[in-house]
C-alpha cells in the first residue's frame, strides 16, 4: 500500500506539473510535449489501477496518434512567432476563469473536508483477469454494444464531415 | 530468500540476456547489411577491421562517439537534445514483450523466456503481460516523436520537411500495421505474444499460410513504419540530404542510427513471432534451443529488408500515402473480414478452411495489387496537359 | 532558298529588309546574314513566325570583341529550322555603349544567352526581362571576355583583405538597397537564401517555404543552385543560379595556342571529355581546310560513341541513385570502369585524355585496344538487359518517372533544348543524322524517340541510345580501315619520331609545333556535334595567328537547364530530383 501511495504521489506531481506547464509554455511545441508527458502519467495511473488494456490504449491513441497530429498542425501553422501578437478578444475571460477555478478548488476542498469519500466502502480486490483485454471486450461487445456502435457511427459522421470540409470545391 | 527477490533476480537476468541479444544483433545487422549490400552492388564491403570486417561496426561506433557533437546556433536546444532519446527509448522498450523462447522449468519454479513473461514460483504467480502486442504498437507509435521533433528543432528546412513527411507516414502506416496483426490475433484468440506462438504450434501451421495477405501487408507497412528503403522518405538523402537527422552529429546521430536498426530487429521479431511460428518448431524441442530458432527466423527477415534495400528505388511521398490509405488499409480490413467470417461460420476446422482461403486470397491479392500498382494508381496528368505527341521522323533519314 | 529570297519575303519587315546586308555564301542549307542592329528584333520575329522560314530553334547568341575597332562588338545569332535542318547565322555590329533589342520574346532561351553576353562583354540588351550577371559573381567588376580586361595579377581575396578588394558598399548599394555591411553579415542567412534570386522573395513574404536546393546538394550534379518556392511539398515556382564553377575557359583559351587550349576542353563536359576534344577540333580543321584520313575518322567516331556510353552510364547511375536505386549506380560505374580502362590504355589518362587532336588523333591505337573494346562489347549488352530488368517495368520506377517533367515539343524547341530530351518529345533530331560530321554517314544506326516527353521517355531514349552507340562501335571496329590515323601535314601535327633522326625539317617542326603552334587562316567556323546531352559545338574565331581570337562553346546543358522551372512547376520536391536526373546536365559544361 505504501508503494502504491508513493507511486501515486510521484505520478500526481508529474501530472499536475506538466498540466500547468502546458498552459504556461510560450512555445506551442513545448506545450504539446508537456501534454504528452501528462498523458503518460495518466496511463500510469491506469496501470496502477490494474487497467492495463486502457493504459496501453491511452498511450497508443492519445500519445501516439492524436498528439502527433497536434504536433503536425502546430508545426505546419508555425505558431512560434504568431503567439505574441494574438489579440485577446475576450479580456474578461481571464478573470472569470480565475474565479471559476478558485470556486472549483474550494468545492473540492469542502467536499473532501466533509468526508464524503470516507463513506464509500472499500472496493473488493479485483479478480486476476481485471483490466485485461478479455473482460473489456466482453463488456464492450455484450453489455454496452449499442453505445459502442453509436459511437462508431458518430466517428464515421465526423470523418465524413471533415472530408467534406477539407475537400476542394473546384473540380 | 523471499520469493519476490528470486523473481526480481530471474527477471533481471532475463533483461540482461535479452537486451544483450538485441545489442549484439544491432552491430551484427550493421555488418550484415554492409556486407550483403556490398555483395549485391559488386563491391567488397568492410574487410579491414577484424576477420571479414566483423569489427567494423565497433570501429564505426568509436568513430561516431569520438566525433565532435555540434549543436547549431538556432536550434531549440531542449528539444534538439531530447529528440534522439525519444526515438531510441521506445525502440528498446518494445523488446520487453517479445518472447525468445518457451517456458523453462527449473526445480519448482518456471518462467517464460520473455521479459514481461509468465512466472510461477512457490507462492507467487505473475501472468504474462496481457496486451503485449498493444505495447509494441504503442511504443512504435511513440517513435514518431523523435523524428518529428528532431526535424522541427533543427531549424533547417530540409529537416522540417523530413519531420513532416515522417509524422504523416508513420501515423498512416500504423493503421494497416495494426489491422494486419488482428487476423493472426483472431486465429490465436489472445493478445499475448507467447499465446500467438503456442497457437501456431498447436494448429501445426504457421500463420503465414492462413494469413498470407496480413503477412504481406505487415511486412510492407513495417518497412514504412521503420523508415526503411524503399519507404525511407523522411531521410531520403538524395532529396532531403538526410532529412530529420541532417544537423545531428556524433553520438546523437549514432542514437538515430541505432534506433533504426533496433526497430528493424523488433519488427522482424514481431513478424517472426506472428507469422513464422516464433521460437517454436513443429515438434516439441528443447526449450533452451528455442532462442536459436527464433534468431534464425529473425535473421531471415533482416536479410529480406537488406535485400529490398539493395534492389528497389524509393517511392514518392504522395504515392506512399496513397498506397497506405487506398491499398494497404482496405486490403488489411478485407483480410480481417474474411478471417472473421471463416471463424464465425466454420468453428470446427477453422484453420484448415482459413489456410485454403488465406493462401488463395494471398495469391489473388498479389496479382490484383500488382495490376493496380502498375496500371491503376499511376498519377494521371490533367487532361489539359496530356497532349500526346505523335512521333515523327520528319527531315531525318534513318 | 538563298539569302536574297529570304529577306525579300513579305513577312520580313521593311526595316529589316532594307538594312540587312547580304553576305556570305549559301553553303548547303546554311545561310549567313549581316544585319543592322536595329533590325535584329523584327528580323528574328519574322524568321521565327513565317511558316516558310520557321527558324524555331535558337542555338546560340554570342559576341566577339573586336577591340580597337569600332563598332566594337559583333553579336552572333545562330538559329535552326527544325526539323528541316536549315541553318542561319546573323551577325550584327554593336558600337560601345549602344544596346540591342532583346529577342527573348521570340525564343525563350535567349534569356540566359543574352545575360551571358552582357556578363562577359557588357553589351546590353534593351527590354531584357532580367538583365543581370549570370556566370560571374554579382560583385564582379568589369566584363571578363573583353580584350582589355586585365588578365591575371588580381589580388586573391582572403578574409583579411576582402573589404579592400570587393567594394562592398557599391555591391550593397546595388543589390541590397544600401544596407550597411554589419547588417549584411548579421542577416547573412536570410540574404544568402535570396542571393541571386531576389525574385523569389515575394513567396517568402507570402508565407511559403522557399527552399534552397544546392549549390551543395547531392542531387544537383555539381554546384547548381535551384531555389524552390513550395506549397507543402508542391513547387509553385523555381529559379536557378549558376556560375559556381565558372573557370573562364573561354578567356583562358585566348592566350593559349590551339593545341594547348585543347586540354581545357577536357574540363568542360568532364563526363565525356573525348567528345569535347572532337567538337573543338572540327571547326579548326574546317578553317584549316584539312581532310582527316578514314582510319582517323573511324577511330574518332568509335571513341566518341564509347564516351557517349560512358556518359550515359553515369547518367543512368546517378539518375537511379537519386530515385533511391543505389545498386544501379554502382553497376553503372562498374561498366564505366571498363571504358575508363580503354581510355587509359589509349592515353594513359582516365578522364582528361586530350586524345583527339587537330589533324587526327594523338597516336594510333595501342596493342590490345581492340581486344578490350571487344570485351566490352561482349559483356555489356547482357548487363544492359539487367538494368532494363531492374528498372524499365519496375512499378516504383514507373510511378516515379511516368508523367513527370512534361515538356511539350514547342516549349522544348523554344527553350533551345536538344539531345535526348528533344528526342523524347518525338522529334528525331540528331546532329549525327541531320548534318553528319566526320564519318557518321557511313554508319548504320537509328535515332530513338519518345512519345510522352516525360522523365520515363527520356530514360527509354537514353537506354536505347546506349544500344545504338554499341552498334556504331561494333561497326567501327569491324570496318576499321587501314592507313594513317592523322594527316601528314607536319606543320600541324608532329612528325613521326623516327623521322627526327634523318630530317632536319622534321626536327624543326618537332620544335615549332608544340611551342609556337600552327597558323589557322583568319575567319570563323562552327561545327555542331551531338554530345550525350544535345547539340554541342565550338565557335572558333581566328585572326590568322596560332591562338584562337575567340573560342566559344555552345553547351547543350546551358540551354536545357533553363527549362527546369517549366518542367518542375506543379510537381513535388522529390520530382525535381527525378527531373534533374533526366536533364543530365554537367555543371562543368554549363558554367565553363
Amino acid at each position: 500500500m505504501i508503494a502504491e501511495l508513493v507511486i501515486f504521489i510521484i505520478l500526481g506531481t508529474v501530472a499536475v506539473a506538466t498540466g500547468v506547464a502546458v498552459i504556461l509554455s510560450k512555445n506551442p511545441v513545448h506545450a504539446v510535449l508537456f501534454l504528452v508527458i501528462n498523458f503518460f502519467s495518466v496511463a500510469m495511473f491506469y496501470l496502477v489501477l490494474s487497467a492495463q488494456f486502457v493504459a496501453f490504449l491511452q498511450i497508443l491513441v492519445y500519445a501516439g496518434a492524436i498528439m502527433v497530429l497536434f504536433l503536425f498542425v502546430v508545426m505546419l501553422l508555425n505558431l512560434t512567432g504568431a503567439i505574441e501578437s494574438v489579440q485577446d478578444k475576450l479580456p474578461a475571460q481571464k478573470w472569470v476563469g480565475l474565479a471559476l477555478g478558485i470556486a472549483l478548488l474550494l468545492e473540492a476542498g469542502v467536499v473532501t473536508a466533509a468526508g464524503v469519500f470516507r463513506q464509500v466502502p472499500a472496493a473488493p480486490p479485483p479478480s486476476p483477469n481485471f483490466g485485461t483485454s478479455a473482460p473489456v471486450g466482453v463488456k464492450l461487445f455484450f453489455d454496452y454494444l449499442l453505445p459502442f456502435e453509436v459511437t462508431s457511427v458518430l466517428l464515421l459522421i465526423a470523418i465524413v464531415g471533415s472530408i467534406v470540409l477539407a475537400r476542394r470545391r473546384t473540380y | 530468500m523471499p520469493e519476490i527477490l528470486v523473481f526480481l533476480l530471474i527477471k533481471l537476468i532475463l533483461v540482461i540476456v535479452i537486451f544483450a541479444l538485441w545489442m549484439t544483433m544491432v552491430p551484427l545487422l550493421i555488418w550484415l547489411e554492409r556486407k550483403v549490400i556490398a555483395d549485391i552492388q559488386v563491391r567488397l564491403g568492410p574487410n579491414r577491421v577484424g576477420p571479414f570486417g566483423l569489427l567494423q561496426p565497433i570501429a564505426d561506433a568509436i568513430k561516431l562517439i569520438m566525433k565532435e557533437d555540434i549543436t547549431p546556433a538556432l536550434v531549440d536546444k531542449w528539444v534538439y537534445g531530447l529528440a534522439p532519446a525519444m526515438l531510441m527509448v521506445p525502440a528498446f522498450l518494445a523488446i520487453a514483450v517479445i518472447p525468445i523462447g518457451g517456458v523453462v522449468t527449473i526445480g519448482e519454479r518456471s518462467f517464460a523466456l520473455q521479459i514481461m513473461g509468465l512466472y510461477r514460483g512457490p507462492g507467487l504467480f505473475v501472468p504474462e503481460l496481457d496486451a503485449g502486442i498493444l505495447l509494441v504498437l504503442a511504443l512504435s507509435s511513440l517513435g514518431v516523436y523523435g523524428v518529428v521533433l528532431s526535424g522541427w528543432s533543427s531549424a533547417n528546412k530540409y529537416s522540417l520537411l523530413g519531420g513532416m513527411r515522417s509524422s504523416a507516414q508513420m501515423l498512416s502506416y500504423e493503421l494497416p500495421l495494426g489491422v494486419a496483426l488482428v487476423g493472426p490475433l483472431l486465429l490465436a484468440g489472445t493478445l499475448r505474444l507467447n499465446g500467438v506462438v503456442e497457437a501456431q504450434a498447436d494448429y501445426g501451421i504457421w500463420f503465414i499460410v492462413p494469413q498470407l495477405v496480413a503477412f504481406a501487408i505487415f511486412l510492407m507497412s513495417g518497412t514504412a513504419e521503420i523508415n526503411r528503403s524503399p519507404f525511407d522518405l523522411p531521410e531520403a538523402e538524395q532529396e532531403l540530404i538526410g532529412g530529420y537527422h541532417t544537423e545531428y552529429s556524433s553520438f546523437r546521430f549514432a542514437m538515430f542510427f541505432m534506433a533504426e536498426y533496433v526497430n528493424m530487429v523488433t519488427i522482424s521479431a514481431v513478424a517472426a513471432t506472428f507469422f513464422l511460428g516464433g521460437y517454436r518448431l513443429f515438434f516439441n524441442d528443447i526449450v533452451w534451443l528455442q532462442p536459436v530458432w527464433f534468431v534464425l527466423k529473425l535473421m531471415a527477415f533482416l536479410y529480406l529488408f537488406i535485400w529490398v534495400r539493395g534492389t528497389l528505388p524509393r517511392v514518392r511521398y504522395d504515392q506512399l500515402m496513397k498506397l497506405g490509405w487506398k491499398v494497404f488499409l482496405p486490403v488489411a480490413l478485407g483480410n480481417l473480414l474474411v478471417t472473421g467470417l471463416v471463424i464465425a461460420f466454420s468453428p470446427a476446422n477453422t484453420i484448415l478452411v482459413m489456410s485454403i482461403v488465406g493462401a488463395l486470397l494471398g495469391i489473388a491479392t498479389f496479382f490484383g495489387l500488382s495490376y493496380a500498382i502498375v496500371y491503376g494508381l499511376r498519377r494521371r496528368r490533367p487532361e489539359s496537359e496530356r497532349r500526346v505527341v505523335e512521333p515523327t521522323r520528319a527531315g531525318v533519314s534513318e | 532558298m538563298n539569302n536574297n529570297e529570304l529577306i525579300t519575303r513579305d513577312t520580313v519587315p521593311e526595316a529589316a529588309r532594307s538594312v540587312a546586308e547580304k553576305a556570305g555564301t549559301p553553303e548547303g542549307r546554311e545561310m549567313f546574314l549581316r544585319a543592322d542592329k536595329d533590325a535584329i528584333l523584327p528580323l528574328c520575329r519574322a524568321l521565327h513566325d513565317d511558316p516558310a522560314l520557321k527558324y524555331n530553334f535558337l542555338s546560340d547568341i554570342t559576341a566577339v570583341d573586336l577591340y580597337k575597332q569600332e563598332p566594337r562588338f559583333e553579336i552572333v545569332y545562330r538559329m535552326y529550322s527544325i526539323p528541316d535542318g536549315r541553318r542561319l547565322w546573323i551577325k550584327t555590329a554593336v558600337p560601345t555603349g549602344e544596346e540591342v533589342e532583346t529577342v527573348t520574346s521570340v525564343w525563350k532561351n535567349a534569356d540566359w544567352l543574352e545575360r551571358e553576353v552582357y556578363d562577359m562583354f557588357g553589351a546590353r540588351f534593351t527590354n531584357h526581362p532580367d538583365l543581370r550577371r549570370i556566370l560571374m559573381p554579382a560583385n564582379w567588376i568589369g566584363h571578363p571576355l573583353r580584350k582589355d580586361h586585365p588578365l591575371g595579377n588580381e589580388e586573391v581575396q582572403f578574409t583579411i583583405n576582402k573589404d579592400d578588394i570587393v567594394p562592398q558598399t557599391a555591391f550593397l548599394n546595388e543589390h541590397f538597397e544600401g544596407m550597411d555591411f554589419a547588417e549584411y553579415v548579421e542577416r547573412g542567412d536570410e540574404i544568402n537564401t535570396f542571393y541571386g534570386a531576389a525574385n523569389m522573395r515575394k513567396y517568402e513574404q507570402e508565407g511559403r517555404i522557399v527552399l534552397n536546393m544546392g549549390p551543395q546538394h547531392p542531387s544537383t550534379h555539381g554546384v547548381l543552385r535551384v531555389i524552390l518556392a513550395l506549397e507543402g511539398e508542391t513547387i509553385i515556382d523555381a529559379d536557378q543560379d549558376i556560375g559556381y564553377i565558372h573557370t573562364g575557359i573561354e578567356k583562358t583559351a585566348e592566350s593559349l595556342i590551339y593545341q594547348q587550349a585543347l586540354t581545357l576542353t577536357d574540363r568542360m563536359d568532364y563526363v565525356a571529355p573525348l567528345m569535347n576534344n572532337f567538337a573543338y577540333v572540327l571547326p579548326i580543321e574546317k578553317l584549316l581546310g584539312v581532310e582527316i584520313p578514314p582510319r582517323g575518322q573511324f577511330l574518332r567516331v568509335m571513341l566518341n560513341e564509347l564516351s557517349r556510353i560512358g556518359s550515359h552510364l553515369i547518367w543512368l547511375g546517378t539518375h537511379a541513385l537519386e530515385l533511391g536505386a543505389v545498386s544501379i549506380f554502382l553497376y553503372g560505374f562498374r561498366d564505366r570502369e571498363i571504358l575508363l580502362d580503354i581510355f587509359e590504355l589509349l592515353s594513359g589518362q582516365r578522364m582528361m585524355t586530350s586524345w583527339i587532336n587537330v589533324g587526327g588523333l594523338r597516336d594510333d591505337i595501342p596493342e590490345g585496344f581492340t581486344d578490350l573494346v571487344r570485351y566490352f562489347l561482349d559483356v555489356f549488352p547482357s548487363r544492359l538487359d539487367d538494368y532494363h530488368a531492374l528498372l524499365t517495368k519496375n512499378p516504383i520506377w514507373l510511378e516515379r518517372t511516368k508523367g513527370i517533367g512534361y515538356l511539350s515539343r514547342e516549349d522544348a524547341l523554344n527553350y533551345g533544348v536538344s539531345g535526348p530530351i528533344l528526342r523524347a518529345t518525338g522529334l528525331a533530331w540528331d546532329v549525327r543524322k541531320v548534318w553528319p560530321y566526320s564519318a557518321y554517314e557511313e554508319f548504320e544506326f537509328d535515332i530513338p524517340t519518345g512519345e510522352n516527353s516525360d522523365v520515363y521517355d527520356r530514360y527509354l531514349v537514353r537506354m536505347e541510345e546506349i544500344r545504338q552507340s554499341l552498334r556504331i562501335v561494333e561497326q567501327a571496329l569491324s570496318k576499321l580501315p587501314e592507313g594513317n590515323y592523322r594527316i601528314e601535314d607536319y606543320k600541324i601535327v608532329l612528325p613521326p619520331r623516327q623521322r627526327l633522326d634523318v630530317s632536319m625539317e622534321a626536327l624543326i617542326h618537332h620544335f615549332l609545333v608544340p611551342t609556337h603552334g600552327f597558323f589557322v587562316p583568319a575567319g570563323d567556323a562552327y561545327v555542331s556535334t551531338e554530345s550525350p546531352r544535345g547539340e554541342m559545338g565550338f565557335y572558333i574565331v581566328s585572326d590568322g595567328g596560332t591562338k584562337p581570337y575567340r573560342m566559344r562553346m555552345r553547351s547543350p546543358s546551358f540551354s536545357t537547364l533553363q527549362s527546369l522551372p517549366l518542367m518542375s512547376k506543379g510537381h513535388l520536391v522529390a520530382d525535381v530530383v527525378a527531373i534533374l536526373g533526366s536533364v543530365d546536365m554537367i555543371m562543368g559544361e554549363v558554367d565553363r
